[in-house]
């Protein structure tokens, strides 16, 4: 048995290494991964350097204030005319797996001001661009490198059947199962090569930490190849002509890659429609807008029971100070609060609601699992602007002494100021999660073709 | 005498259709065999049913005194097997596939040794290391004898062996085939050609859909005579 292994997979190794297509088709795989890793890292990189250049903005902005404002300014002008950035910063996996990062705002300008509307906004992004996707080395490990699976597997059986090799290796002492088993150890052997000399240089050209995830990555690339692998061995074992098993095998990879994808996405939004986002702004601007309206000491008294230790304030007794446009900006902030939190578990339950449903479609969990390892998922988005709003919070924290104690704020105060920098992270239970998950599909996948084998004529002719 | 091949009442259906009527047949080393036939007479489902490529309806199929259907791996040890086109890896040269057949078969040969089988069964010294894809068909059915000769086999089956070989060649594998025989070696060989049949078999069997109508010994009948018995089974 360890004889005929040894000997089918050096036949098998003679018989690649002369296949052109193969060695091409090979060949094409590492350009696209190479390609992907280059492009993966240029795309966080550019926003390693926007995001280094914030601080390069941010000072440029405080000395225009102090040019614009003496020593003593009123701390509202500050407010209001100071942006600061809350910043999310990439992991140094993100390159490997751009995920929602190119899609989601990795940056946040904020003022004083309410903080909704702002946590909302973005710069303008080329939706075709972003409906495209990245192209970085998850994209090639989830799309492609199953069609390389596809292309190296679909005719193992029904080539060497079609061709009439397959009769004269069966008359010697070996088994069909063994001779199948070589000639999927020997391609899966060739895909795994090919996925850890691109993990190498994905992790080498990035500067991606190698610390566990280089297992992580590994082992969940491992399972997803399993998975192709299964879902080849069941169509293979049909024992059916090489163009229906090409057939076959794209139709599925069509289904699970891009179909299903794509339909569990828009059931999410049918199922768990967000539609709190567009009413919290509306909402959130009529309240604004209406302080204006307002008698200011309806919105003191409704200011101070969130912060009696500035009951004692000075009155405002002119058309406008900037401690009343502030209370009534803050005011605007809380009565949205419950539509906020509700838009946020709305948002959280669709991605979970799309999460359980991907266990149909193994590259979509896939997909997931990768974004989770590079902290670029929607998990890593929600905590940035869950920090990012904590940021506000202590902006108001620092500016608000001045502003309801009247006290000026002077050149040195700018130092004072809090500064934020979010760190992304891997997402540890969707990792575990996706894990799991991939684990059953493949298991399932190899169950289904063993199912298959049996119930398949075992005859040859 | 133990016998290296035998069939007791082995028989073979596809669905309603009788392809092999129960047959009973022995061979002792060093015979050879000739099952003459027209085709789907069931001369190839009686070979594919002695490989194990398709199982039995009834009875069974005993190579070296072990059931087929029970070791279908085991028996492959004791025979070699000759199909009418014999396809090898084309990007691999004769020497490779004849190494990659010897191996399988659970031979280390070394080199010269192998180009000395290749050279026994008449392929071309300098054919030897060039790949199969640019072969005759004459030249793979020479890297097919000599996987057979290489696994020294106690069984020999061969399907059409001669068909699409110029007379020369035909006359090369006949003198072979007697060789082996001498050897030791027991042939079974489905076959088209009477002449041929005649002159190397021991017995010969006439085969008519999925029967054995008549078996005699190649002595009993001249070539004329035979290819006149064969003929009016056929017109029965």
């Amino acid at each position: 048995m360890k004889k005929a292994l040894r000997t089918l997979l050096y036949a098998e190794w003679l018989n690649f290494k002369t296949e052109r297509s193969l060695l091409l088709f090979a060949l094409l795989i590492l350009m696209a991964g190479g390609y992907g890793i280059y492009s993966g890292h240029a795309e966080i990189q550019r926003q390693r350097a926007k995001i280094e250049h914030l601080d390069h903005l941010y000072q440029e902005n405080i000395a225009e204030l102090k040019t614009k404002y003496a020593d003593t300014a009123d701390a509202g002008d500050i407010g209001y005319y100071h942006a600061t950035f809350a910043r999310h910063m990439p992991d140094s996996w993100a390159a490997l797996s751009i995920g929602q990062r190119d899609a989601n705002p990795y940056y946040i300008k904020l003022r004083l001001l309410a903080v909704h509307n702002q946590l909302c906004s973005s710069e303008n992004t080329n939706p075709d661009k972003l409906a495209t996707g990245s192209f970085d080395l998850a994209f090639v490990l989830v799309f492609l490198l199953p069609l390389f699976i596809v292309a190296i597997c679909f005719n193992l059986f029904s080539a060497e059947k079609e061709r009439g090799t397959l009769a004269l290796v069966l008359s010697q002492p070996v088994s069909l199962s063994t001779f199948l088993l070589c000639k999927l150890l020997f391609r899966f052997g060739l895909v795994m090569l090919l996925v850890v000399l691109l993990t190498a240089a994905g992790i080498l050209f990035t500067g991606a930490q190698p610390d566990g995830r280089v297992w992580v990555w590994l082992g969940a690339t491992t399972l997803y190849c399993l998975f192709w692998f299964g879902v080849c061995y069941a169509v293979i074992v049909l024992k059916k002509s090489s163009a229906f098993n090409a057939i076959c095998l794209l139709g599925v990879w069509l289904l699970l890659t891009i179909i299903l994808p794509v339909i569990i996405n828009v059931a999410s939004q049918i199922k768990q429609p967000v539609t709190e986002g567009l009413a919290l702004t509306l909402k959130q601007r009529e309240q604004v807008h209406a302080g204006w309206d307002k008698p200011k000491d309806e919105t003191f008294k409704r200011f101070f029971a969130h912060y009696p230790q500035y009951r004692n304030t000075s009155p405002v007794t002119g058309r406008f100070a900037w401690k009343w446009y502030f209370a009534f900006q803050e005011l605007g902030d809380r009565s949205v609060e419950s539509l906020y939190q509700t838009y946020l578990s709305k948002l959280q339950s669709r991605a979970d609601w799309a999460n359980r449903f991907s266990v149909v479609s193994a590259p979509a969990t896939f997909q997931v699992l990768l974004n989770a390892v590079g902290g670029t998922d929607l998990q890593a988005h929600l905590a940035f602007v869950k920090s990012a709003r904590q940021f506000h919070h202590r902006l108001k924290a620092y500016y608000y002494p001045f502003l309801f104690n009247d006290q000026p704020f002077r050149h040195a105060d700018y130092n004072g100021e809090p500064r934020h920098v979010y760190q992304a992270k891997p997402d540890k239970a969707a990792i575990s999660m996706a894990l799991l998950t991939l684990a059953i599909s493949t298991a399932f996948v190899f169950a289904l073709a063993f199912v298959i084998q049996l119930f398949t004529n075992p005859e040859l002719k | 005498m133990a016998f290296v091949l035998e069939a007791k009442n082995l028989s073979k259906n596809y669905q309603e259709k009788q392809a092999l009527k129960p047959l009973n047949l022995q061979l002792q080393p060093g015979e050879i065999y000739s099952l003459l036939g027209p085709n789907g007479a069931g001369k190839s489902t009686t070979i594919n049913l002695f490989l194990g490529f398709i199982e039995p309806t009834g009875g069974m199929a005993l190579i070296n005194n072990l059931e087929v259907a029970k070791h279908p791996v085991e028996i492959k040890k004791h025979l070699a097997y000759i199909p009418e086109q014999v396809v090898l890896y084309p990007n691999l040269s004769g020497f490779e596939n004849l190494s990659l057949l010897s191996s399988l078969a659970g031979f280390d040969y070394r080199a010269d040794t192998l180009n000395d089988f290749l050279i026994r069964s008449g392929l071309p010294s300098e054919a030897i290391n060039k790949r199969t894809g640019a072969y005759s068909k004459g030249m793979r059915q020479k890297v097919g004898i000599a996987a057979a000769l290489a696994k020294r086999a106690k069984v020999l089956l061969l399907d059409e062996p001669t068909s699409g070989l110029d007379p020369k060649a035909s006359n090369e594998f006949s003198e072979l085939l007697l060789q082996l025989s001498a050897e030791g070696t027991a042939v079974f060989m489905a076959t088209h050609d009477i002449f041929r049949a005649r002159e190397v078999s021991s017995r010969i069997g006439i085969m008519k859909a999925g029967e054995l109508v008549h078996e005699l010994s190649s002595g009993e009948l001249d070539a004329y005579e035979l290819e006149k018995l064969y003929l009016n089974y056929m017109h029965d």
